[in-house]
């Protein structure tokens, strides 16, 4: 794993997590804060499609980048330009890649670990 | 206890398998048709790898008769049940429809790319074999017969060669050869080096690319068991290679070493262990020349013939093995008025020099740590320790090397004997725990013969043999093809017309590409037995054969793991596919059109001399037998009841393990059948004498001295700009050029590499996975050769050297193209580039630059 | 009922990738996707470098990312371990290949047609060769892989290999429930793999978990794998990834 790409993706979870402790969002969203928000999805109260996916415009990024407002370099772990942006993704997150391996899931963790977002990962290890 | 779908081939010849049930597991075509399912009928056949060089014993499985996959063979100590990556996925190459269906008849000319006719097997034996009868007619030595990997060494390298004539060629000389004449010439058996490895417990591993390749005469997978098996009893591991990889994570220590100053190394060694007083005194006076004394001139002092050793109790010089006499290991003492010495106090004079320190600025190793690694050698050694195995009371030395394909160097015969002596001074040759050679005590005829050569005039034969250039000599093909070239300029008189390809690609796996280019040219027909067209066929062969993989019976084989005596037989577990057959009948028809099949001397009494086989089994030599039954007499002819229908079910013959008296050369009565160790090598000495007497230059006689003595590499002497050495390696995914086109390996190692350190790289302007050339340069010629390459960053490998692995750089086959080319086209050979043995160096000195 | 895991043994481990390829040829699986993947990394700096290998199965957790964010239950726990997924039931979502921390999902981008070890860029059916071989090599489709297993009876061995649905190793579901181990562990020349039920004192995999100190991969996700790591030989924060595969070319 490339040195650049975890100290970055370090300091976006730290970024992250500041964040969740304020329960502020991203700045440039202008939704409400993130429990509230994590629990209208899982109600249906906010509409994020019915199909699942990780295609831009299916459920997985309407709820990410649309919905929460996380930037493509929270989970993408270099920073593209606004210009590329659909057009290339580097494969950090695509696990079908060449590259096949461990791919850093530490930014999931931030909400992903006893909330807010819904219980993905286990309690952390002592 | 493993557990094993084997289980419930009782039914279908399961034999001694079945052994191996502990009840209940099904097979899974069984479960299904338990289930009212019809998944067919499944069996399991015994057979061996096609793929590697060793043979392992593999379970074919078959699906309503069709192979579908291979597993290891349990029962074959080689191998115990396993499976490198390629064996693994050898079931694809088997269906390759890119294997040669037919045989093919070339339509154009040759020296380029071929285009062929499909052709009868009798057309094209008829041609072939018509061309064998008239060439042996005129002159058997116009006949040639190349082989890369020889499956069953009786019936072709033994009988076919003998009926026939030919010049017989290997791959030794590319492989380790130069090992192995150092070993013969210094102790007597047939090998290099390899560890004790269940009572070792410090080893140099010296150049051995452990997770990918062989060390002394086995290919994957049995070393590296045995050296897991090691480290877990507290086996060290010294690594000794300018590159780590090969090494993997078992490297306790590594001494990154400039490529090519292994010599220098070795002599550092004993400089160290000498000063340090790590000296197995005993064994040197009793079992090695070591004593002799030798005369100024350079030659053992002889009185009435015998060698002499100096005897302190009487103050007199006295016969070797004179009755009573406990020889002087060292000093100087006159004898008839002449000064002598002994050849230890010689020995010691000789590395006096070769000091850490020296050797540090020509290795690039520390001098801190040269020292350190020899004096821990030293310790391990526990000279004069004993131990008792088998009721013998043998020395116990623990300490061991693994040297082999690293021999493959300019310096490489006297290397391999400077790592030798450093272990002859520890006593830890042929010691329990220590030095092996050959699985058991078995001098070669070498021992004798590479003593006693008698250095011809010319005419020479096509490799040299007997001659001022290669007194000692590993038969190199690339001298051949240097030869063929110039035959005038080597006192040759003529050139060799008919070529045999024998499992072999010459102008994939042999060095240089450019040499083999050139002179086979001058070959007027080829003929070329292989189950792929390869490289060579592509641009020389006149016919193509299609040689069967694993649909054959071939051997026999060995299945030994070193400690074991085991016979195994490759045993078809489906028909030859497309037309293609087995090379033993393809042999067999091929002597039957060439006259030479049967009757005295023909092909047919050759295999039962070849076979030793007793004379209620020898083969009528008026018939020609089917395989199998050649093989079921050779079976019965060795004891085994049922013959070659023993292999068919159980696979392997286990004999047993090796006692300790067949084991070490210690144990032999007296030691070592007497064979004198020559630490001191008189007649190398006395070869170079003859060698400058008969007008040879210097680059062929300078390293016939007595010990191994240091010199810069002739490839040192290109200009600076010239500042990488290039090494080659091999990976586990491959076996020579016969497996980067398989599509399940080639996907784990798609693409050539040069292998750069980074601060090198840097200094270059050289990016991870930029294109670069790599420039060779022939110190002696001034030829230059380059090839372009993708270059990957290691910190791995030492800032002067690059590496390239082999397997890359074919063809012919559309899954080959375009991984990148191959180190062969950067290599030289001949003068400058092989050792003095005539043994094929792989270091030669690159430059590189951004493409 | 089972406890099963892995037990990997790195001071054995010869990166050699026998496994990768036992697995491959067991599954059928398609070109550029690794049910049984071997790292082999490079860390420090020249003359102190390290090499290491690292096999890296499907960890089969006990307390599964991808099982949690299956939106349609193809992706499963089953009761002795095996983290299974249902052929017929994914619907190609990827939601597993996004959580999982270890990367051991593989979508079919395309339909597969290379490196079925059974065909050489041919239709990928082994029919393909009947012609070939005039007829001489009896069609196959593997029989182990289409059946249904467990006692949930879904279809979870062999992965699909179709357009659209993610697959990854299994523990070869197909050899444990009759009595065999993966592909891999019977596979590996240096025996550095070892499967078998945790809970089974006398059995091997247990024997060498309790023999030696054990670590798990990303044990900080809480993800609970049933593949442990066993031996001193392990790569450190900053290895390097070298020697890796081809991805993709048809």
């Amino acid at each position: 794993m490339n040195i650049q790409r975890a100290v970055l993706a370090l300091l976006l979870m730290a970024g992250l997590l500041a964040a969740a402790a304020t329960t502020t969002p991203a700045a440039d969203s202008g939704v409400a804060p993130w429990p509230d928000t994590a629990e209208k999805i899982r109600k249906g109260q906010i509409d994020v499609g019915k199909t699942y996916g990780m295609k831009p415009d299916q459920r997985f990024h309407r709820i990410h980048e649309s919905t929460l407002g996380l930037d493509c370099a929270t989970c993408h772990a270099e920073r593209i330009p606004p210009s590329a942006r659909p057009f290339t993704l580097p494969p950090a997150v695509d696990a079908s890649s060449a590259s096949p391996g461990p791919v850093d899931r530490r930014s999931c963790q931030g909400c992903h670990i006893a909330g807010p977002g819904r219980d993905v990962y286990g309690s952390r290890a002592p | 206890m493993r557990i094993s779908r084997r289980g419930l081939l009782k039914g279908t010849g399961g034999g001694v398998l079945a052994s191996f049930l502990s009840g209940g597991p099904r097979t899974l075509v069984a479960a299904a048709q338990e289930k009212g399912g019809s998944a067919g009928t499944e069996d399991f056949v015994p057979t061996t790898c096609w793929i590697g060089k060793q043979d392992c014993g593999m379970l074919a499985r078959r699906i309503n008769g069709r192979v579908v996959s291979f597993t290891g063979h349990p029962d074959n100590p080689r191998n115990l049940g396993k499976l490198c990556p390629k064996g693994v996925a050898q079931i694809m190459a088997i269906y390759d429809p890119n294997r040669v269906q037919t045989p093919l008849i070339r339509t154009n000319e040759k020296g380029k790319s071929g285009t062929w006719r499909p052709a009868s097997w009798d057309e094209a034996l008829t041609l072939v074999g018509q061309k064998i009868k008239e060439v042996r007619a005129r002159d058997k030595r116009l006949l040639v017969w190349q082989k890369g990997r020889s499956k069953a060494g009786a019936f072709y390298d033994n009988a076919f060669v003998k009926a026939s004539g030919a010049t017989a060629l290997g791959h030794g000389a590319y492989c380790s050869d130069a090992g192995y004449r150092a070993a013969e010439y210094t102790i007597g058996p047939h090998g290099v080096l390899h560890p004790d490895f269940r009572h070792t417990k410090y080893l140099l591993s010296w150049g051995w690319n452990i997770t990918n390749a062989g060390g002394n005469k086995f290919c994957w997978l049995t070393w590296p068991r045995q050296l897991v098996q090691a480290r877990k009893r507290g086996l060290k591991v010294v690594v000794i290679d300018p590159r780590l990889r090969g090494a993997g994570p078992f490297a306790d220590e590594w001494l990154p070493i400039r490529p090519g100053t292994d010599l220098a190394l070795a002599l550092a060694f004993a400089n160290v262990l000498i000063e340090k007083g790590f000296v197995d005194r005993g064994y040197l006076v009793k079992y090695s020349n070591s004593p002799y004394l030798v005369k100024e001139d350079g030659s053992f002092l002889r009185v009435d013939g015998k060698e002499q050793v100096w005897d302190p109790a009487s103050g007199s010089a006295k016969a070797v093995g004179a009755p009573g006499v406990e020889p002087a290991l060292e000093g100087e003492y006159t004898v008839a008025g002449a000064k002598v010495k002994t050849a230890y106090q010689l020995f010691k004079e000789h590395v006096a020099r070769s000091t850490p320190e020296w050797a540090a600025g020509v290795c690039g190793v520390p001098a801190g740590d040269i020292r350190r690694i020899a004096t821990e050698l030293g310790e391990n050694a526990l000279i004069g320790h004993t131990v008792v195995l088998d009721g013998v009371t043998l020395p116990h030395r623990p300490v061991s090397i693994m040297a082999y394909h690293m021999a493959q160097q300019e310096h490489g015969f006297q290397a391999i004997r400077a790592m030798i002596m450093v272990f002859m001074l520890v006593g830890a040759m042929e010691a329990v725990g220590g030095v092996r050679i050959d699985f058991t005590w078995k001098p070669h005829a070498n021992y004798d013969k590479l003593d006693q050569i008698k250095i011809k005039d010319p005419p020479y034969n096509i490799y040299l043999g007997d001659s001022k250039y290669f007194p000692i000599n590993s038969k190199l093909p690339g001298i051949v093809a240097k030869v063929m070239l110039n035959p005038a300029k080597y006192g040759v008189d003529y050139v060799p017309e008919v070529l045999i390809l024998h499992m072999v690609n010459p102008l994939g796996s042999f060095s240089s590409q450019p040499d083999f280019i050139e002179s086979y040219k001058k070959y007027k027909f080829v003929a070329a037995i292989d189950p792929w067209l390869c490289e060579t066929a592509d641009y020389f062969a006149d016919v193509i054969l299609p040689a069967a993989t694993i649909e054959k019976y071939e051997g026999p084989l060995g299945a030994s793991d070193q400690y074991v005596d085991a016979t195994t037989l490759r045993v078809p577990p489906m028909k030859p596919l497309f037309q293609s057959r087995a090379e033993i009948d393809i042999y067999m028809d091929l002597c039957e059109k060439a006259g030479i099949l049967y009757g005295k001397d023909g092909y047919l009494d050759e295999v039962n001399r070849a076979l030793k086989l007793k004379d209620a089994y020898k083969l009528d030599l008026n018939t020609k037998p089917a395989v199998r039954e050649i093989f079921d007499r050779w079976a019965k002819s060795e004891g085994i009841a049922d013959g070659v229908a023993h292999f068919e079910k159980n696979g392997v013959r286990v004999k047993g393990r090796f006692s300790a008296k067949a084991f070490y050369g210690f144990a032999q009565s007296p030691p070592f059948n007497g064979k004198t160790h020559r630490l001191y090598g008189e007649s190398l000495l006395r070869y170079q004498q003859e060698m400058k007497a008969k007008g040879s230059e210097k680059i062929y006689w300078q390293d016939y001295t007595p010990f191994p003595t240091w010199r810069p590499p002739t490839m040192e002497a290109s200009p600076p700009q010239y500042d990488f050495i290039l090494i080659t390696y091999k990976l586990i995914e491959f076996k020579q050029s016969r497996s980067s086109f398989i599509p399940l390996l080639a996907e784990l190692a798609p693409e050539q590499r040069l292998d750069i350190n980074p601060k090198a790289a840097r200094q270059r302007g050289i990016k991870d996975g930029d294109m670069v050339w790599v420039e060779s340069h022939n110190a002696l010629t001034g030829e230059t050769r380059k090839v372009q390459v993708r270059a990957v960053l290691s910190e791995g490998i030492r800032p002067d050297t690059v590496g390239m692995p082999h397997h890359y750089g074919m063809w012919t086959h559309p899954a080959a193209k375009g991984q990148g080319p191959t180190p062969n086209a950067l290599f030289f050979t001949g003068e400058g580039y092989v050792s003095n043995t005539a043994d094929q160096s792989f270091l030669v000195k690159v430059r590189v630059f951004k493409a | 009922m089972p406890r099963y895991g892995m037990v990997i043994d790195l001071d054995r481990c010869q990166g050699c990738r026998a496994c990768v390829e036992a697995c491959k040829v067991e599954n059928n699986t398609p070109q550029a996707i690794f049910w049984m993947y071997v790292f082999r990394f490079e860390e420090g700096e020249f003359p102190d470098t390290r090499i290491s290998f690292l096999p890296r199965p499907c960890m089969h957790c006990d307390n599964a990312p991808c099982v949690k964010v299956c939106p349609t239950g193809a992706r499963y726990k089953r009761d002795d371990g095996l983290v299974a997924t249902d052929v017929d039931k994914c619907i190609g979502c990827r939601y597993c290949a996004a959580a999982c921390p270890y990367g051991v999902n593989y979508f079919n981008w395309k339909e597969p047609k290379a490196n079925h070890y059974l065909d050489w860029s041919a239709p990928a059916t082994a029919q393909a060769l009947q012609p070939v071989t005039g007829g001489a090599v009896p069609p196959y489709k593997n029989p182990d892989l289409e059946r249904k297993w467990g006692k949930e009876q879904r279809k979870i061995a062999g992965g699909g290999h179709r357009q659209g649905v993610i697959e990854k190793c299994t523990f070869c579901v197909q050899r444990v429930e009759t009595g065999l181990k993966p592909a891999c562990v019977t596979a590996c020349p240096v025996s550095a793999l070892e499967f078998g039920d945790l809970d089974d004192s006398a059995g091997a995999a247990s024997r060498r978990l309790r023999a030696d100190r054990s670590f798990r991969l990303r044990e900080e996700f809480g993800t609970e794998p049933r593949v442990h790591y066993i031996g001193a030989a392990r790569a450190g924060t900053g290895a390097r990834e070298i020697e890796q595969p081809r991805g993709a070319t048809a």
